[in-house]
This record gives C-alpha cells, structure tokens and sequence, in this order.
C-alpha cells in the first residue's frame, strides 16, 4: 500500500512506497521540496481518500502533537469543522507527522560560530519559526521557514568560506609583497 | 481533481547519503588536523577575521583552540577557551551521530522537536555571549582567552 499524498504546493497526487515515510521528495511538477507524510495520514491538499476523515485524526494524534499542544491545536479544528469538514485542516497540515520538517538548526549553530554570524542568526531565527510552526500544526509554512534556514545556512556557509579564502590569500599575498 | 492519477515518485527522492558522507569524511579530517597542530602557536589555521578587522571576540572565538584541547582530553581548558561551543557540543555530536547513520543505512537518528522558545533563548545566549566577552573588565574577561 503506497503513500498517497498531494504537492504541498501545486497539490499534484504523488505517491511513493511506505518505506519513504519521512524522507524528503521533489514535486516532480513544480519543484518544491517537502517530507514524504507518515503512513496512515494520507492526506494532503483538496484531495480525500484513504480511510474516513475521523480516522485521519486519530492516527495524527498518534505522532503526539495533539498530546504535545491541546490548547493550539483546538480552535483550528473547531474552525474547519465549521468551514465545511476536515478539508480545511487537511490542507493545512497536509498529513505531516511532526519531526518530518528539518530546522537545519544544527548547521545554523555552526555557521554562527565558524562563518557567517550575521547570516547564521537569520537561519537560527527561521529554525526556530520552523519549530513553532510545528507546533501549531502549520505544516505549510514549516516547510517554507525550513526551505529558508536551509537557504540562509548555505549563504552563511559560503560567505565563510569566500571570506576566509580572501583572508588567507590576504595572507599570504601582503607579506610577498611587501618582501618586493 | 478527485480522479487525477497519483504520480509515483520514488525516483525524486532527496538522498542525503552524499551530504551526509562528506559531512563525517570533513569532520573527522578537521578532528585529525586539530589533534595534531594547536591553533594557539600554529600558523596554519587563519584568525577570525572579524576579530582582525574590528580587534573585538566573535561568539565563535576560540573554537578551534577549544576543540584541540577537548580532543586531547583537557575539558577544562576547552571550557575556558569558548563555553558556548562545549554547551553546543552535545547537539552537534548528535547530528554527526545521525549523519554517519545517514551515509551508512540512509536514515539518520529521529530529530527532537523542542519548543521554538528554546531556540530563541539559545539565539538569546548566542548574542550576550557575544557582547559579555567583549566587556573589559574581571568576570566578563574570563570568557575571552
């Protein structure tokens, strides 16, 4: 039984074999990148299938933010249900089970320690956006803080490394000039 | 849309296993080189720049002094040289850990979900660390070596 699951951003059905769940695929349509969701939550976007929308809750309730976050997580639910059902909640979330969405936070501490400190407190900060988002549930705009920080770390990275080629060329250069 | 037939798309899967790989191969390269030549009497490692061009310490001064310490065993001296790297150092060993993980079998270590306010308390930390060691005059000059 294959993950079925739609592009959270041209909401293209994609679909890919359960052992996936979790890894990060290329919307082969549009190009955006984002998690393979769980089994079990397969949902996303406007489309429905799979088992009947409760069920959906119950297994996301299952990856523990609905234990982790009760107080965020009850208005949404009671709005959508007002808005006509759980599509609304479900192309919100788009079936993501919460630890799918990397924050790169790791490789923004060592940019600000080791590269670039300005551009590696942008990506922490956007790490830690891409944890509150999880948290809320807001899967969509998870993945665009992540795509962010991961955007920020490689600016912070190169600029470290650009400076610190300068600098050694820096180096070596001004005291051989200096010798003529 | 209901009827749209679902693309399979296992050939567009992201693979970490490259990253992954170099990431361990340039830390354990990193770790030989700092084993064997100290940074404080070693030319072969640059300054900070930042500390050449405004004569102030970075959050990331002393690092790779630190590091050379902590790789022959002095926690102490580490800790004294830059103890924002030594409290981040746990992090970052576990995301090594799920990086070699990752070049082997191709899945890494689950990640932590921790509260976003964590974050901005270490970034909180990060920043007075950083203004701290550059204040001169006696406690604040301990974080400065």
């Amino acid at each position: 039984m294959p993950i079925k699951f739609a592009c959270v951003e041209c909401n293209r059905l994609l679909q890919v074999k359960d052992e996936f769940a979790g890894r990060q695929v290329t919307c082969p349509k549009c190009g955006t990148v984002m998690a393979v969701p769980m089994p079990g939550t397969e949902s996303a976007g406007e489309h429905s299938f799979g088992p009947a929308p409760p069920a959906g809750f119950e297994d996301r309730s299952a990856y523990g933010f609905a234990r982790d976050e009760p107080a965020h997580r009850e208005p949404p639910r009671a709005a959508s249900q007002q808005a006509g059902g759980f599509a609304g909640i479900r192309s919100e979330t788009g079936g993501y089970a919460p630890r799918d969405v990397p924050n790169y936070l790791v490789q923004a501490i060592l940019c600000t320690i080791f590269c670039c400190q300005p551009f590696g407190i942008v990506a922490i900060v956007y790490a830690a956006q891409v944890n509150g988002q999880l948290a809320t549930g807001n899967y969509r705009a998870a993945q665009a803080s992540s795509n962010s920080a991961r955007t920020w770390c490689w600016a912070a990275f190169l600029c470290g490394l650009a400076l610190m080629l300068v600098w050694m060329l820096a180096f070596v250069m001004l005291p051989a000039l200096s010798r003529m | 849309m209901n009827d749209v037939e679902a693309k399979t798309v296992s050939r567009f899967l992201v693979s970490h296993r490259a990253g992954s790989a170099g990431v361990v191969m340039a830390s354990l390269l990193g770790a030989l080189i700092l084993f064997a030549h100290d940074p404080a009497n070693s030319s072969l490692f640059p300054a900070c720049p930042f500390r050449a061009l405004t004569g102030l310490h970075c959050p990331g001064c002393g690092t790779l002094r630190a590091l050379h310490q902590l790789l022959h065993g002095n926690l102490a001296a580490s800790f004294s040289l830059n103890p924002l790297m030594v409290v981040c150092l746990p992090v970052v060993a576990y995301w090594l850990v799920s990086c070699f993980l990752r070049a082997v079998n191709g899945r890494g270590l689950p990640s932590v979900l921790v509260s976003a306010i964590w974050i901005y308390v270490l970034l909180g930390v990060i920043v007075l660390f950083w203004v701290l060691r550059n204040v001169p005059h006696y406690p604040f000059s301990l974080l400065a070596q």
